[in-house]
C-alpha cells in the first residue's frame, strides 16, 4: 500500500547532483516513483517484506560496515539474552543490520513473522522546524500486528534539516534511516538537547496488560460507629418507670474496625528500544544523538486503611422511680485498618544496538548521549487507617472525660514497594566502533 | 398557697423574667410533702379525691411495671387525700429527690401569648409544672403539646382565639411518643474480595502455546440480610392536670370549645437489614505470551447475585396511657365547653423489608497473549431480592380519659 503525503518544496534543497542520484536510486529500490519525489511528494508504503534476505537488502550498510558491526554486535548486554526468545530476534537483526547468519532453527522460529511488516517512506527534503518533533514511529496496529511485534521502519530522506529546537525520534521500531544530507544549522550543541532520538516503545511489551504505572490499591472501607439506646419505660410524676433493667444498652457499643487497604499493583517493564541504523551521507553542523532505554513503570501506591468506626456515645443518665440510672460507658473506637503495600517498580526495558554511519571526517560533529533503562520506583505504602474515637460522655463533646473511652489504635502502615531493576542503555556504534566520547546518565 | 408561694418556699429564686414575662427553673423535690405542696391547686378534700380518682380511672398496671400500684398510691396521696404507708414511703425513697421543670410568671405579668406550637415536653419525661397567674392567650395557630411528660398546668385566665395549627387537633395535646426507631441491622460482612481467578495460559515450550487462560469463577451470592428487629412499643402519654381558675374565654375560638386531644404512643417499626454484596467474579486467566506467539485470555467470571434483604421487623404495639387528664374549668362554666378528643395509639407498622444487596462486579477478562484476543467480559451479578415484609404490631393503646370538673 502506498500513499502520497504533503508536497514539500523540492526546489529549495542543498543536495548535490550525486546526492540526489543516490536518494533516487534508493527510492527506486523501495518502489517509490522518482518523478513524484522530485515534484516534492512524500511517498509512503505500508507493506510486508517476504523474506529475511529482502529485509537485509533494505539496510544501507556496505559489506565492510556489516563486518565491523558484526564484530561488536553481540556484546555482553546482547549476548546474555541469546537463549531466550529475544535472542532469536537479535540473531535475525544481526543478519539484517550486520553480517550475521541465521540458522535453520531460528528461521523456523521466525517464520511466523514473515512476511515482515514494514513501512517505507521517501521524501526529498524534510525540514523539522524549531519546536517540532518528527516522530517516525509506526504503531503495530497500522500494519495489523500486535503492539508487541516488531515493525521495520525504513526512511529515505534526501535532505533532512533539523532547525535548532527540532527533533526526529523513533520509539521502538526497527529503524533504517538514511539521509544524503543532514543539516543542523546551530553553532554548537546545547547541553541536554538532542536532534535524533532512538527511544523505547511508549508502552510496555511484557506479558501483562494495562498502563505502565501500577494502579494504586483500593482504600479500605471505614468501620461503622457504635451506638447506645435508652431503655423503654413509662413517664411518671417521679421519673421514668423502666420496663426492664437498662442493662448494657446504655453503654455505647464499640466501633467496628476499618478494613485493610489493597496492595498497589506492580509497575510494568519499561518499553523496548529496538535496533536502529542511521546513515548520514553528509553532516552539516553539530548533531546530538540520544539513545535511551525505557523506564519501568512506578509501582502503585498501597491503599489507605479504612478509618475505624467511632465508639458509641453512652446514653445519658436519668432518674427513674427506682432511683437514678447512671450514664452508660462510652464505647471503644474501632481499630484503623492496615494500609496496603506499595507495588514493586517495573524493571527497565531491554535495549538493542544503534548503528550510526557517517563520513569519518564528520564524526567529530557527532555527540552521543545514552541513558539506561531505569527501574520504576516502588509504590509508596498506604497510610494506616485512623483508629476510631472513643465515645464521649454527654455534655462534654470536646474534652474527653476521665472515664471516656480511649481512641483506638491506628492500623499498620503499608510497606513501600521495591524499586525495579535498571537495565543497560543501548550501545551506540559509529562506523562500526563503540562511540568513544559518549555520555551516559546515571 | 399558690404555686408561686410554694416555689418561693422551695427556695426557687425569682429569677429574671424572659421577654414574655416567664421564669423557668429546674427544682429538686426531696420528699412526697414537697411534691404535694407543689401540686396543690386549692381544692377541697372532696375535690382532691375526685381529682385523684379522675387521673387514675381505668389505668391499670401492665405486667412489666410492678411499681405502678405504688405510683398510683403516690398520686392518691399528693393529688388526693390518701396517706402513704411506711412501707410505701420506704419503697419510694430511692426515687427522691425528683426533678420538676417549672415555668411560671410574676402575678402582675400580662397574659402569655402563644401563637405557635408550644411544646412543653421535658426531654427525660420528668414532671412539667406551668403556673401562669397572669393568664394565657392561645392565639390562632397556637397550641400546647406535652409528649410523654406529666403536666401540671394552672392559669388564672385562658383565652382562645382561632384554632390549633395544622397537624394538631387540640388546644391541649397530651400525647405519647411513637416507639423509637430501631436501627436496621448492619449489612452482612463483605464476601471474600473476589472469586478465584482463572488459571493463566501456558506455554508448552518457548514459542509453542499450550492451554489458553481459563475463565474466572463466578462470584458467590451475597449473604442474606438480617431480619429487622421488633419495633419498639410506643411510649405512653402521661397524666395531666389543666386548671383554669379565673376566666375561660372562647368567644374568638373557631369551635367555641376548649379541645383536649390525647393519644398515647403508637408503636414503631424495625427495618430489615440490607442483603449482602455479591462477590466479584474472578478474573480470567491471562493468555500466555510464548515468545513470539501466545494464546487467548480467559473470560471474566460473572459477579455474584446480591444477597436477599432481611425481612422487615414487626411493628411494635401501641401503648396504653399511663394516666388520665383532669380539666378544671372556672366555677360556673359548663363542663360541656371542654371537648375531649381521645384517639387510641395504633399498632406500629412493620419496618421496611431490607433491600437486596447489590450484585457483585464482574471480574476482569484475561489479557490476551501475543497476537491473541483477550477473554470475554463478564456480567455484573443481579441485585438481590428485597426481604419479606414484616407484620404490623398487634396491640393498640387505650387513650387517656378526659374528665372535666368545676374549680
Amino acid at each position: 500500500m502506498s500513499g502520497i503525503g504533503n508536497l514539500v518544496s523540492a526546489g529549495r534543497h542543498h543536495l548535490t547532483d550525486e546526492e540526489v542520484g543516490a536518494f533516487l536510486g534508493r527510492a527506486r529500490r523501495l518502489g517509490h516513483d522518482p518523478v513524484r519525489l522530485l515534484a516534492g511528494e512524500v511517498t509512503e508504503t505500508l507493506t510486508r517484506v517476504p523474506t529475511m534476505e529482502q529485509a537485509r537488502q533494505l539496510s544501507n550498510a556496505a559489506a565492510a560496515e556489516r563486518r565491523a558491526r558484526q564484530a561488536v554486535f553481540f556484546h555482553p548486554a546482547i549476548a546474555i539474552r541469546s537463549r531466550i526468545g529475544q535472542g532469536v530476534h537479535d540473531r535475525c537483526e544481526a543478519c539484517v543490520f550486520a553480517d550475521g547468519t541465521v540458522e535453520d532453527a531460528d528461521r523456523v522460529w521466525l517464520a511466523r513473522h514473515f512476511p515482515f511488516p514494514a513501512r517505507l517512506l521517501s521524501v526529498l527534503c524534510r525540514r523539522v522546524a524549531a519546536g517540532e518533533v518528527w516522530d517516525l514511529t509506526v504503531a503495530g496496529r497500522v500494519l495489523g500486528v500486535d503492539e508487541r511485534d516488531d515493525v521495520l521502519n525504513v526512511v529515505n530522506v534526501g535532505e533532512l534539516v533539523i532547525e535548532p529546537g527540532g527533533r526526529v525520534i523513533v520509539q521502538g521500531n526497527l529503524l533504517i534511516l538514511g539521509c544524503q544530507l543532514l543539516r543542523h544549522p546551530a553553532p554548537a550543541p546545547e547541553a541536554g538537547d538532542y536532534q535524533l532520538g532512538v527511544l523505547a516503545t511508549p508502552h510496555s511489551v511484557d506479558r501483562r496488560s494495562g498502563p505502565l504505572r501500577g494502579r494504586p490499591g483500593a482504600p479500605g472501607t471505614d468501620g461503622c460507629p457504635g451506638q447506645a439506646t435508652r431503655p423503654a419505660g413509662v413517664p411518671t410524676m417521679i421519673g421514668f418507670a423502666l420496663n426492664e433493667p437498662p442493662g448494657d444498652r446504655m453503654n455505647g457499643t464499640g466501633g467496628s474496625g476499618g478494613s485493610r487497604g489493597g496492595d498497589g499493583e506492580p509497575g510494568r517493564t519499561g518499553g523496548a528500544t529496538k535496533t536502529a541504523e542511521i546513515t548520514v551521507g553528509r553532516l552539516a553542523g553539530p548533531l546530538t544523538l540520544v539513545a535511551a532505554g525505557g523506564c519501568g513503570g512506578n509501582g502503585g501506591a498501597g491503599g489507605d486503611g479504612g478509618t475505624g468506626g467511632d465508639g458509641g456515645d453512652p446514653a445519658a443518665g436519668f432518674r427513674t422511680t427506682a432511683g437514678p440510672v447512671c450514664p452508660g460507658s462510652p464505647g471503644q473506637g474501632g481499630r484503623g485498618g492496615d494500609a496496603g503495600n506499595g507495588g514493586r517498580g517495573g524493571n527497565g526495558g531491554i535495549s538493542s544496538n544503534v548503528f550510526v554511519t557517517l563520513p569519518a571526517r564528520m564524526a567529530g560533529q557527532l555527540r552521543v548521549l545514552t541513558y539506561p533503562a531505569l527501574g520504576g520506583a516502588g509504590g509508596a505504602g498506604g497510610r494506616p487507617g485512623r483508629g476510631g474515637k472513643g465515645g464521649r460522655n454527654p455534655g462534654d463533646p470536646a474534652v474527653p472525660a476521665a472515664d471516656a473511652a480511649a481512641d483506638a489504635a491506628a492500623g499498620a502502615p503499608g510497606n513501600p514497594g521495591r524499586d525495579g531493576v535498571r537495565r543497560p542503555a543501548p550501545e551506540v556504534f559509529v562506523n562500526g566502533r563503540p562511540f568513544a566520547g559518549r555520555t551516559t546518565s546515571p | 398557697m399558690s404555686i408561686s408561694q410554694t416555689l418561693s418556699s422551695l427556695g426557687v429564686p425569682e429569677g429574671t423574667a424572659a421577654g414574655n414575662g416567664t421564669v423557668q427553673a429546674r427544682i429538686s423535690l426531696h420528699n412526697e410533702t414537697q411534691l404535694k405542696d407543689l401540686l396543690d391547686i386549692g381544692l377541697s378534700p372532696q375535690q382532691r379525691a375526685q381529682h385523684a380518682g379522675a387521673l387514675l380511672d381505668g389505668i391499670t398496671a401492665p405486667a412489666s411495671q410492678p411499681h405502678v400500684p405504688l405510683l398510683h398510691a403516690l398520686i392518691r396521696h399528693v393529688v388526693g387525700n390518701d396517706e402513704l404507708s411506711a412501707g410505701d414511703r420506704a419503697q419510694l425513697a430511692p426515687a427522691f429527690p425528683v426533678t420538676a421543670h417549672v415555668l411560671t410568671q410574676q402575678p402582675a405579668a400580662a397574659p402569655l401569648q402563644v401563637n405557635d406550637v408550644w411544646d412543653v415536653s421535658t426531654p427525660d419525661g420528668t414532671l412539667k409544672v406551668i403556673d401562669l397567674p397572669g393568664g394565657i392567650e392561645l392565639q390562632d395557630g397556637g397550641c400546647i403539646v406535652a409528649r410523654s411528660t406529666p403536666l401540671h398546668f394552672t392559669c388564672s385566665s385562658f383565652t382562645r382565639t382561632g384554632g390549633p395549627p395544622a397537624g394538631y387537633s387540640g388546644d391541649f395535646n397530651i400525647l405519647g411518643t411513637t416507639g423509637a426507631p430501631v436501627p436496621a441491622p448492619p449489612a452482612p460482612p463483605a464476601p471474600p474480595a473476589q472469586a478465584p481467578n482463572g488459571a493463566p495460559g501456558e506455554c508448552i515450550s518457548a514459542g509453542v502455546p499450550g492451554d489458553p487462560g481459563q475463565p474466572g469463577a463466578a462470584g458467590q451470592p451475597g449473604a442474606a440480610g438480617a431480619a429487622g428487629l421488633l419495633g419498639n412499643d410506643g411510649i405512653a402519654s402521661a397524666i395531666a392536670t389543666i386548671a383554669i381558675t379565673g376566666t375561660l374565654t372562647l368567644t374568638g375560638a373557631t369551635r367555641q370549645q376548649l379541645i383536649v386531644a390525647t393519644q398515647p404512643g403508637p408503636g414503631g417499626g424495625g427495618n430489615g437489614g440490607q442483603g449482602g454484596l455479591g462477590q466479584q467474579g474472578g478474573n480470567g486467566g491471562n493468555g500466555a505470551t510464548c515468545n513470539c506467539t501466545g494464546n487467548g485470555g480467559g473470560g471474566a467470571g460473572n459477579g455474584g447475585q446480591g444477597g436477599t434483604g432481611g425481612p422487615g421487623g414487626n411493628g411494635g404495639n401501641g401503648t396504653d396511657a399511663a394516666g388520665n387528664i383532669a380539666v378544671h374549668v372556672p366555677k360556673g362554666v359548663s363542663a360541656s365547653v371542654v371537648q375531649p378528643l381521645p384517639a387510641p395509639a395504633p399498632p406500629g407498622q412493620p419496618g421496611s423489608p431490607g433491600p437486596g444487596g447489590p450484585g457483585g462486579a464482574p471480574g476482569q477478562p484475561g489479557a490476551g497473549g501475543k497476537n491473541n484476543p483477550a477473554g470475554s467480559p463478564g456480567g455484573p451479578g443481579s441485585a438481590g431480592d428485597p426481604g419479606a415484609p414484616g407484620n404490623p404490631g398487634t396491640g393498640a393503646g387505650a387513650a387517656a380519659k378526659v374528665t372535666v370538673a368545676s374549680h
